[in-house]
């Protein structure tokens, strides 16, 4: 069997005591300690050691910890997922999508704006009359302008996050 | 796994509606999906084990309050992101411990390889009747110190711990044995 100097012995006191050496080196570092009170001390405190670990004691968290940390998410700003505007959003652009390809493209929607708008500048500088819009295309602006602003509402609250109250309870009788 | 199913049952205990048993993890999945009342019972069930390992990091009651406080605002700003396919202790302990880190950085330099001089009449640790073993837990290198509270303070298996360290369960033991070794060290050298 090898002999083990102290300088040897010493790092593997801990592997020793966890029961993770094999056999051999095991035995070396048990016949030493049988020769060494210098190591045997050490062995004593190595053994000591996990379970003093175990019983390091912290004081208990202090009641308001939980209160403390409910009060600082409640500032937390946390962008969430809206449904509501999304579910609109899809809506407006399939209605605005389904209107101009029954137009037949956006080309023709395209020539069919500028001449309206020529007609407007017409009409502004007084060598035509104000055209007649079509309802349809009413219902094309109003479709837009809608979807402008259901946008710019999601976007404020993807920016701004909904903080929503902390102390908001359902009222109980 | 002992701690695990620990925290599972303390989570369920704390739980004071109907009685309805969730596991850490369902709670973090709703906590994520912005149920406050989710990260409550959350942060009910982790609170010992939360101030427990700041308090061993920072060793003052005060200021380990607002480190876990700090652990848990942080696991809230995260919880979106956690992968709920992932076992939530070992990405949860990470968060902590990271905290715990970055939190003692920016406080002072670590006082680490402090010569345990004579004078030591005036040290706080002392005056409030502090173990010789925490003292020197809390002068010890992080590599090690880290291993021995998350697996004998916090009672962590080899596993979890190597998990929350992103090491190997062989390098998580040699870290603790040379851990326990720098202890014992110490520890003689006062006692003798
Ligand atoms: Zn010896």
């Amino acid at each position: 069997m090898k002999q083990l100097t102290c300088g040897q012995a010493r790092p593997l006191l801990e592997p020793f005591v966890d029961g993770s050496l094999d056999g051999e080196t095991a035995a070396a570092v048990r016949a030493h300690l049988a020769g060494c009170a210098d190591c045997r001390n050490q062995h004593r405190e190595a053994v000591s050691i996990p379970a003093r670990l175990r019983a390091l004691t912290a004081p208990e968290p202090p009641p308001d910890l939980l209160p403390s940390v409910m009060a600082a998410v409640a500032r937390v700003r946390r962008p969430r997922f809206a449904w509501g505007p999304v579910i609109l959003e899809v809506g407006l652009c399939a209605l605005i999508a389904w209107y101009l390809s029954g137009l037949a493209g956006l080309s023709t929607l395209f020539s069919y704006t500028s001449g309206e708008l020529t007609a407007v500048v017409g009409w502004g500088l007084g060598t035509a009359q104000l055209p007649t819009a079509p309802s349809l295309d009413l219902l094309l602006v109003l479709a837009c302008l809608a979807l402008v602003a259901v946008t710019g509402y999601h976007l404020a609250l993807i920016i701004g996050g909904t903080s929503e109250p902390s102390g908001r309870r359902a009222g109980q009788g | 796994m002992v701690s695990l199913r620990a925290a599972a049952l303390r989570v369920a205990r704390g739980d004071g509606g109907g009685g309805v048993r969730l596991t850490p993890l369902e709670l973090a999945r709703r906590a994520g999906g912005g149920d406050r009342q989710a990260f409550e019972e959350l942060v009910r069930g982790y609170q010992r084990r939360v101030y427990g390992l700041a308090y061993q990091y920072v060793r003052d009651a005060g200021e380990a309050q607002d480190v876990a406080q700090e652990i848990f605002v942080h696991l809230y700003r995260n919880l979106r992101r956690y992968d709920t396919a992932r076992p939530f202790e070992p990405w949860f302990w990470r968060l902590a411990t990271n905290v715990c880190l970055n939190y003692v950085r920016r406080r002072v330099p670590e006082p680490r390889d402090l010569p345990d001089s004579g004078d030591a009449t005036g040290d706080p640790a002392e005056l409030s009747g502090e173990s010789a073993l925490a003292r020197a837990l809390g002068e010890l290198d992080r590599a090690y110190r880290l291993p021995l509270i998350l697996h004998y303070h916090l009672d962590m298996s080899l596993q979890q711990v190597a998990q929350t360290m992103g090491l190997s369960v062989a390098a998580v033991k040699s870290r603790m044995h040379r851990g326990r070794a720098v202890l014992r060290r110490t520890l003689s050298e006062e006692a003798g």
